[in-house]
Order: C-alpha cells, then structure tokens, then sequence
C-alpha cells in the first residue's frame, strides 16, 4: 500500500474538502455544537493537501460540484440540519467507508477516511437529536425535509457520470451503488424519526427521476 | 440463452407516446400479455416441483383469467391492448423464465414471478383504481386482480420463509442473483412506463417507488436485514432512474 495520495485520491480529498468546508462553516454559524474537534481535524488535514481547485475544474465534476455547494448552502437551522446533517453527513460517510477499506489506496487516504468517518457519525447522531427537538418528527419532518433537501438530492444526479468515470474502477464507488448505500442508511433513520418509508422512496424517486 | 447471455439492449427507449389514447394501449399490453407470461411462469413453477402443482396451476388460471379480463375491460373502452410492445418489454422476462426452469431452480422463479413481477403489477394496479372509473368496468377487475396477487405474494414469501428459515445469507445469495437481470428487466420496464403512467393520470414516480418499498419490504419478510435489503433493490434500480432522467437507452 503506498503512503502518500496520488492524482486521484487528492482529487478526491478538494471534494470532500470542499463539502466539509461549506458543512463545518454552516455549523459554526447556526448550530455551532456540530463544529466538533473531530470534524475541524479533518477538514483542516483535506484542506491542506488538497488546497486548489485546479485539477477538480478540470475534471468533469468541477461544475456539478459548484451547483451542489450552491444547493447545499441552506438558510437556516433547519435546512443546515437536514441537509448537512441528514443527507451530506451521511453521503460522506459512506465514501470515508469505502475509502477507508479500500485496499489500493494511500495509507495516508484511508487514516483520513477513518477519521472522517467517525466524524460523520458523531455529527449525525447529535444532528439527529437536535432535529427532533427542533424540527419534529413525523409528516411535518418529511414536509421540511423535501422543502431543504430536494435541491441537494436533484443535483447528486449531475455528480455520476463523472463519479463513475473517474472514481468507478479506482476506488469501487459508483454512483448507483453510493446512492443505493446512502438510501439504505436515509431510509431507516428517517423511518427512526416517524417518517413513511414509502413515502419517502416514492419522493426520492421521484426527485431522481427528475419528475 | 442464458442470463448472462441475455441482450442488455434489446430496444430502445420509447418516444413518449403522442396521446393518452397510446399510453392506454401500451398499459393495458403490458398488463394483458404479462399476465399471460405471469400464468406460464406457474405453470413451468409447478412442473419443477410436484409437491406444489395444484396450486401453481391455480395460480396460473387466476393469472390467466386476470389477461382475460384485462382484454374485455379494454374491448369495452375501446383500448387496443399494444402486443408489439409488450412483446418488446417481456422477451427479456420470458429468457430468465426459461433459463430459471431449464436449470430447475423453482426458488429463482419464485422470487422473479413472485415477488419482482408481482411487486410491479401490486405498484400499478393499486394506484390504478384511483383512477379506474375513467375506464368503465375496469375498477372492478382491477381489484379483483389485485387481491389475487397480494395472494400469489403472500404464498410466495411463505414457501420462501419457510425454504431459507435459518438461510438468510443463502437466500440473499439467491436474491442477489436473480435480482440483478430481474430488477433490470422488470425494474427497466417500469422505467419505461413511467411516462404512460403519468399520462392517464397516476404518478410514474410514486409506482416506481411503490414498486421498490413493495420488493425490499418482501426481503425483508423473508429475512434480509432492512438496510442490506433497501440496498441491494435501490442500488439496481438507480443506474435504471438515472437513465430514464437522462433519456438513454434503458434495456
């Protein structure tokens, strides 16, 4: 196993840099108890290795990217809570999962998927805490949840090909098997929080058909 | 042909239909001569195991007369049930059928028909009713045909209870199999669809997710844990939604 990132891994850190950046910025500013140690080391170590934006404005992804920041720069509380602490946590996650056991990538990757991991989980658990109490539960979640997170979930559907291209054979992460990951980990927790599981697959549906 | 074998790309994409008119006739073609396939599925499922080929002949005939009412609650509405599609979107189902009763393998027919197939035709009629009276005489048999399929599943996730109690890996082993060709076939169909579905006034979308909660909930009856479940059906359908949303080839 190498020690040191190459091309694509670092390709891989501006992204996750990039959507942890916006995250941890979000957090400090409406929900600071999310801005934990944990989730400060690891964008501070991505943001370092990979502090430019050349090679990802090169790529295919540079732009869906952009729109996806856009997206996810929600308003307020709620939106910050549901769509970083509800979707892009948990998108997250399960790239540092993948990462983090793939067995050609750097040591230095997979310590830092670990890493980003385990700050994806401890985020998503106190952000699950905070919405009960804040948003609810229930149909009125499900209502703010579709009002914060289709725009995110509409553009993830700009990200795949260029995910495929670029990171399909490298790292095993397509973009049909992450979505599938991270609707397998959405659907129980959001069932957790007293929202319909069929009426949630049959809006993301919906949202991922672009209807 | 194996499944292996099976053309990935065995028509293209359908324009979508210029009327309501067309997207009736493709629907009920779909529903007529699938049910007609749905009732050769249990009788090749019967004659693989003995034990079981009263009801799986039960089962066809109920399957039979569900194509047979179809046609005549079509004939009464002037819909002309569209075979040249169906056709086009069953082949692919018929060549797992085959390969699945050429090898024996009544488990893999009992998950393709029992629960993928069905899964698809519990996610259509059900909504289907809401709009049926538009159709008249076809509220009643679309009911009917409902209840008789929630049966057929019911059955199904019984004997597969049963077969794999103490084999959940094995039976999501199996799963896993079938579910690849069967989801793209059946999953591809409904992609295909989704548009007609929204032209006679349901939603392509919530069918499609109907379609996809009613098949990863049946897993989960039979014993796969929720997330392995909601995983491996989501995972097959989504390279199947992002082309439908991009207008490519689907199968």
């Amino acid at each position: 196993m190498p020690e040191a990132p190459d091309r694509d891994e670092l390709l891989m850190w501006r992204i996750l840099g990039k959507l942890e950046a916006l995250a941890l910025r979000k957090y400090e500013s409406v929900l600071p108890q999310l801005a934990t140690p944990e989730k400060k080391a690891v964008v501070g170590q991505l943001l370092a290795k990979a502090p430019d934006d050349a090679e990802l404005e090169a790529s295919p992804l540079g732009e869906p990217i952009r729109e996806l920041l856009a997206a996810a720069d929600g308003p307020d509380r709620t939106a910050t809570l549901i769509i970083q602490g509800m979707v892009l946590e948990r998108l997250g996650q399960i790239i540092y999962k993948a990462l983090s056991a793939h067995q050609t990538v750097s040591h230095t990757t997979r310590s830092l998927a670990s890493a980003g991991w385990a700050a994806c989980s401890s985020v998503i658990e106190m952000a699950t805490q905070q919405i009960k109490t804040q948003v609810g539960e229930g149909d009125g979640l499900f209502v703010a949840f579709c009002t914060a997170a289709d725009g995110v979930l509409k553009r993830l559907d700009g990200l795949g090909d260029g995910v495929d291209r670029l990171f399909g054979q490298k790292f095993g992460l397509t973009f049909s098997e992450v979505i599938g990951d991270f609707t397998a980990e959405l659907l129980p927790a959001c069932v957790a929080l007293g929202i319909s599981r069929r009426k949630l697959v049959c809006h993301l549906a919906g949202v991922f058909m672009g209807m | 042909m194996s499944i292996a074998d099976a053309p990935a790309t065995t028509s293209c994409t359908p324009t979508p239909p210029a009327d309501k008119q067309q997207a009736i006739n493709r629907l009920m073609g779909l529903a007529v001569f699938g049910e007609m396939v749905a009732a050769r599925t249990y009788s090749l499922m019967g004659q693989l195991k003995p034990e079981f080929a009263g009801l799986m002949r039960k089962f066809a005939s109920m399957e039979g007369q569900h194509a047979s009412w179809f046609r005549d609650a079509s004939k009464a509405n002037g819909i002309e049930p569209d075979k040249e599609f169906a056709d086009h979107e069953l082949d692919y189902l018929i060549d797992q059928v085959n390969d699945h009763h050429a090898a024996g393998d009544f488990d893999a027919l009992a998950v393709v028909q029992g629960f993928i197939v069905e899964s698809m035709a519990i996610a259509i009629y059900e909504p289907f009713l809401t709009v049926a009276d538009q159709y008249p005489g076809a509220k009643e048999v679309f009911q009917k045909a409902l209840e008789e399929e929630l049966y057929h599943v019911d059955w199904v996730t019984r004997y597969l209870r049963l077969r794999f109690f103490d084999g959940e890996d094995e039976f999501l082993t199996l799963a896993g199999r079938v579910n690849v060709a069967g989801i793209d076939c059946i999953g591809g169909s409904m992609m295909k669809i989704a548009d007609y579905l929204s032209m006679i006034g349901l939603s392509g979308a919530d069918c499609a997710g109907c379609m996809m909660d009613g098949y990863t909930g049946l897993l989960e009856r039979v014993g796969v844990e929720q997330k392995k479940a909601a995983k491996n059906v989501v995972g097959l359908f989504m390279p199947l939604i992002h082309k439908y949303r991009h207008g490519m080839k689907i199968k």
